[in-house]
């Protein structure tokens, strides 16, 4: 399959995988974060509606209404109620003030949370790397473009990034905060509901700016402690014949040049770290679905479906590529 | 509130004798050397509305390609690193080589004619300033031509903006292009200033200065602040970061992604008012006309203009409210977005107030000013909403600030400029332009305008951001794409008919009357088009409607001297006459100074040596220029000492 | 029809001064443009410095010396600029050369010990960009002085030739007093770069 076809079909699959019609919308919060600022907005939107509608209706009115001529009398009405429209305006602009600040309190007071779960989020062009850290270096879980969370308990993410400016955008959790190189930033957020939700990257950082999406993926607590678990276990030794082949294919090739998988000797991290990769639900940054057909097409030419990233095309011949695709296809 | 007589112009008797005189002191020189040093204000401002347009043009076809690319989702029409260049070309053509040169070109023609003299201040600087923004552009185009179009972003934030991500050209050309363009903005408001300060028409006090002159003057003075600020950070620190390797916004040696956007938006906010402020004067101008009163409202509006000016340089870090500034700090930018609104407001209550009580007339100019009072008022709403920072956080970066901001400056800047265009043409050119034509172009861009942007604040609650060159299927985003897409059509449809209109107008004969609309400033007392110099008696103003007030018995200026070009200084604030000035006449040097000042910027964009080889030329051009015409006779030379 | 009374203009003078003059309100454009990228200098410097434990960040202290011996090159010329334009108005032709040609040489001698002061600064622009905003600053007030120099001396010049006339005593008195506003420029210039540093440590 040629990669250009691969990405439309793939593009559906994750599509039709997120269910996502809304897995994106910031009116359809499934946190306090984005539930508090989807309030302010139904207020906003509400409100400003039936001002601007006013507005319309004094303007068609003058346009059409009846003339009476004009007199000292009529233009001081006229200053009346310009007076009476401003005060409305100015005090419908504090009371905004006031909302603002309210919400804006609001959205910090989950900083105060005693437990929070860290996690560093690191931009790069053009996809995330997302890192648990620990206290102990094995506990730490380092993995891409995926990013795991407990239901109902805060979440502290730090951003940062190792290249230009990018921007972290949940809808549905929170609103975005930018990951700028020399200035690391800290935010808090919480799902209260589980499911997977889709985040963009929301700040133009170079070609393939389009193609930096993640998936967030709430779940309840046990199941994140599990997969948590999952991801601090080095990569098992592969049992079978093909996936022996495929690890081979793999370290003799120029994979370990960016990628790691622990418990090997590739340990670079210039590209996502694949010690999980088969666990994950998409490949290059949420763009295409992970499956068989999609891995191939993106080993042996990324550039079709994602062009200008940094990885190269990879021709492998077919049976080594079958090979390599089932050695991290198993990489659970 | 005044009836108003007959048109006035010029009236009788006059001395022929004046008229011949002066037609041959004011001509200007014919074929291509006349207009390479043409300096008649007109001429040039003419200039650059035609060529400011030529940009909208150039700019709305990259929008329209972005738009077939965006009809549905994973489309391969355009591939990644052209549709940066397509958004990064359409954005800073919009802002730098449309929108700034085409207000301010309304201003350099009608500011001389509506104050009552006879050219600005500084002919020749007026030239000068026209020939570096038309080179400037030109370099930036053809440069995209050949495949080194700027693909940061206008906003061109750093690190991206780096040589280390971006080690072509293109961001260099883009440094300059604005160097060209800010100097060109730099010139034209010194002229405004200065001439609407000292050149004034007797009698046309500070408090008589028609609102669209108001507005420009204001305008000039943000320009002065606005544009040297983006001169020092593109021209200056980001163009040497990348030439001679300091350090401003280099982080690993000590500089700051976040003093980029500090400096940019300490400029760009105030831009986006620079380009507001004279449309609201322009609405200005044109209501009295089509309502048959004078404007509501005078001092209020003139208050909002000053204080909107003074607010914009305070809201910059409300373009960056997800950086992770602190709360504390980023309220108050909040508070001083939500309170530009309040002057914002003031101008529309008396726009309205102006229609409620006057006698609307429903000519296409007054259609261009309802839409823009429909479309600005929703824009300036969502301007309201997006000030929120917890609001913000959420549509920053989305098709939210899209649709906003093309509702606040399609809305808020290019339907006046259209309004000005039905309501000038005449003035401009001595035809008119077909009123019916008028109201279909009206119904379909208006039409067309909501159907491309309105879909869009939808765009950004569905969570799609901004800046990318395609999207995934299957989140929701296909129809509203698609709506936005075919309204994009239709306002190129919209726009063509203005095309046509003006073509088809042109090859009528020049027969439009002095004043068609009724109008009362001062720009209508004279012909369609004025003669070079003007008005053949320059007027003493006693009110402001001038036009409405003058009757065959007010008073004119006498004794100004017909053989040599002269204007008539005034006192700032009242406009009593103290001096007689003697004004430039037509002159290569303005365009050999451009020429060079090309030279040296485009050299700049390679290397650094620029300033040495380019600056003999620029130096000699400049001597020329202040070389004195030796010509004894056609000089005062009456005061020799 | 009743009498028309208009404006007779024709005795006006055609030579204006102070603010009737418009070269004084383009002298005033360009102080505008050149304050405010003088303000965008100095903000980013202090910007640039807030973040910092130490200051100057990599590098000595610049030196006190030259500088201060430039400073005062800068800040004299002012006198014989003030006298100059008294002997303009009072129309003495000999009196206004003779100012302007002493304000020219001090600015002569200040420029001379500018290319020495540059070395003092202790960094290099491309060190760091602490060593940007400083050769900017200076680089820029340089470029401001390098241009006076040459405007002032031109127009000096012209008052000698035989095509002076009185609007030319009016432009020298703008120039003039543009002095006091690019002295007070190097002030700005000196405080920032040498003084802010010390007082910051």
């Amino acid at each position: 399959m040629t990669g250009g076809r691969l990405a439309k079909v793939g593009g559906l699959a994750v599509a039709a995988l997120v269910g996502c019609e809304g897995s994106q919308a910031a009116l359809n919060p499934a946190g306090p974060q984005a539930g508090r600022i989807a309030g302010l907005s139904w207020f906003m939107i509400v409100s400003l509606s039936v001002i601007y509608i006013i507005i319309l209706a004094v303007l068609f009115a003058g346009l059409i209404g009846r003339r009476h001529g004009a007199s000292d009398e009529s233009e001081a009405r006229l200053v009346r109620w310009v007076i009476i429209g401003v005060a409305i305006t100015t005090g419908y602009l504090v009371v905004l003030m006031v909302l603002d600040v309210s919400v804006g309190r609001g959205l910090s007071s989950l900083s105060e949370d005693e437990d929070p779960l860290i996690v560093d989020v690191i931009g790069h062009q053009w996809w995330w790397e997302i890192v648990y850290p620990a206290r102990e270096p094995n506990r730490t879980v380092t993995t891409a473009n995926e990013l795991h969370i407990p239901v109902g308990r805060t979440v502290r993410i730090r951003t940062s990034s190792v290249d230009v400016i990018h921007s972290l955008w949940i809808p549905r959790l929170h609103g975005k905060r930018d990951l700028v190189p020399d200035h690391p930033s800290v935010f808090h957020l919480r799902a209260d509901e589980p499911g997977i939700f889709r985040g963009e990257c929301a700040e133009f950082c170079g070609l393939q700016h389009a193609h930096m999406s993640l998936l967030v993926i709430a779940q309840p607590e046990a199941e994140f402690r599990a997969w948590q678990a999952a991801q601090m276990r080095p990569a098992e030794e592969p049992a079978d014949i093909i996936r022996r082949l495929g690890m081979q294919t793999f370290l003799n090739g120029t994979c370990p040049m960016c990628h790691a998988v622990a418990g090997t000797s590739a340990a670079a991290r210039a590209g996502p770290d694949l010690t999980h990769f088969g666990s994950r639900r998409t490949i290059g940054a949420a763009t295409l679905d992970n499956s068989r057909g999609n891995l191939g097409g993106w080993i042996l030419d990324p550039h079709h479906i994602k062009p200008g990233v940094n990885m190269p095309a990879n021709p492998i011949p077919a049976d080594r590529l079958d090979a390599l695709i089932s050695y991290l296809e198993g990489l659970k | 509130m005044s009836t108003h007589g007959p048109s006035v112009v010029e009236g009788l008797p006059y001395d022929a004798t004046a008229i011949s005189e002066l037609a041959e002191t004011w001509q200007p020189r014919k074929g291509v050397w006349g207009a390479l040093t043409s300096v008649d204000h007109k001429v040039i401002g003419r200039r650059y509305i035609v060529t400011a347009f030529v940009f909208f043009l150039l700019a709305g076809s990259l929008a329209a390609l972005m738009r077939l690319q965006l009809v549905r989702p994973e489309n391969n029409f355009i591939a990644p690193d052209t549709y940066n260049q397509l958004f990064s070309v359409h954005g800073a053509t919009m802002m730098f080589l449309f929108a700034v040169p085409m207000v301010l070109g309304f201003g350099v023609y009608f500011i001389p004619l509506m104050i009552g003299t006879r050219n600005v201040a500084f002919p020749r600087l007026n030239a000068c300033g026209y020939w570096i923004y038309v080179f400037g552009g030109s370099v930036f185009w053809i440069a995209f031509f050949f495949g080194s179009g700027l693909d940061t972003g206008w906003f061109s934030y750093v690190p991206l903006a780096n040589l280390d991500f971006s080690p072509d050209k293109r961001v260099d050309i883009y440094m300059q292009t604005v160097t060209f363009t800010e100097i060109s903005a730099i010139i034209t408001a010194i002229e405004i200033i200065v001439t609407v300060f000292t050149q004034r028409a007797p009698g046309m006090s500070l408090n008589r200065i028609p609102l669209f002159v108001w507005a420009q003057l204001v305008t000039a003075f943000m320009v002065m602040f606005a544009m040297s600020t983006i001169a020092t950070l593109s021209t200056t620190m980001m163009a040497m970061d990348r030439l001679v390797n300091t350090r401003f916004f280099d982080p690993d040696h000590g500089g700051d992604s976040l003093l980029w956007q500090h400096l940019f938006w300490f400029f760009g906010h105030p831009e986006v008012y620079i380009i507001f402020l004279p449309a609201t004067g322009m609405v200005s101008s044109i209501l009295p006309a089509v309502t048959r009163r004078p404007v509501f409202g005078y001092t209020a509006i003139v208050l909002s203009l000053v204080a909107t000016a003074f607010i914009s340089f305070g809201l910059w870090v409300h373009h960056m409210f997800t950086t992770g500034v602190p709360q504390v700090g980023a309220s108050f930018f909040t508070a001083a977005s939500l309170m530009i609104a309040i002057p914002s407001a003031i101008q529309v209550f008396c726009w309205l107030a102006t229609i409620a009580s006057g006698r609307p007339r429903f000519t296409t100019d007054m259609l261009f000013v309802i839409g823009f009072i429909i479309l600005f008022v929703a824009g300036g709403l969502t301007g309201v909403m997006v000030s929120s920072v917890p609001f913000d956080t959420q549509v920053h970066d989305t098709y939210f600030v899209v649709a906003h901001f093309h509702y606040v400056l399609v809305g808020g800047a290019v339907f006046p400029i259209f309004a000005g265009f039905y309501h000038w043409f005449p003035k401009l050119t001595g035809r008119m332009l077909s009123d019916r034509l008028g109201k279909v172009q009206f119904l379909v861009f208006f039409i067309g305008m909501n159907l491309t942007f309105f879909p869009m604040h939808w765009l950004g609650f569905e969570g799609m951001p901004r800046r990318v060159y395609t999207y995934t299927a299957g989140l929701g985003w296909e129809d509203l794409n698609l709506l936005a897409t075919i309204g994009a059509i239709l306002m190129l449809i919209g726009i063509g008919l203005f095309v046509w209109n003006v073509g088809a107008a042109l090859t009528r004969p020049k027969d439009a009357p002095p004043d068609p609309w009724q109008a009362d400033t001062l720009e209508w007392w004279t012909t369609s088009p004025p003669p070079p110099w003007n008005f053949t008696y320059l007027p003493v103003v006693q009110g402001r409607s001038p036009v409405w007030e003058m009757t065959p018995e007010s008073p004119r200026v006498i004794g100004m001297r017909t053989d040599i070009r002269e204007v008539l200084t005034t006192t700032i604030i009242r406009a009593e006459p103290h001096t007689r000035h003697q004004s430039p006449g037509n002159a290569i040097s303005p365009f050999l100074t451009a020429a060079s000042v090309t030279f040296l910027l485009v050299m700049l964009i390679f290397t650094p040596k620029a300033v040495l080889i380019g600056a003999p030329f620029v130096f000699g051009s400049l001597m020329m220029w202040g070389w004195p015409t030796g010509k004894p006779e056609k000089e005062h030379r009456e005061e020799g000492i | 029809m009743r009498e028309r009374h208009d404006l007779d203009v024709s005795r006006l003078p055609t030579v204006a001064f102070g603010n009737r003059n418009q070269t004084w309100w383009g002298t005033i454009g360009f102080m505008m443009a050149e304050t405010t990228t003088l303000g965008i200098f100095v903000s980013s410097y202090f910007y640039l410095a807030r973040n910092r434990d130490s200051w100057p960040p990599g590098a000595p202290l610049p030196d006190l010396g030259i500088a201060t011996v430039v400073l005062v090159f800068m800040l004299l010329p002012v006198i014989p600029k003030a006298l100059a334009i008294k002997r303009g108005r009072a129309f003495d032709i000999g009196g206004v050369i003779r100012y302007a040609a002493i304000a020219i040489a001090l600015a002569l001698v200040g420029a001379i010990f500018r290319i020495r002061e540059f070395d003092t600064l202790n960094v290099r622009w491309d060190d760091n960009a602490y060593g940007s905003v400083v050769w900017a600053l200076l680089c820029f007030h340089t470029l401001l002085l390098v241009v006076d120099i040459i405007e002032e001396s031109v127009i000096t010049l012209f008052l000698f030739s035989k095509h002076r006339e009185k609007k030319h005593l009016a432009d020298a008195e703008e120039s003039a007093f543009y002095q006091f506003f690019l002295s007070s420029v190097s002030l700005v210039v000196y405080l920032t770069i040498y003084i802010a540093p010390r007082v910051m440590r």
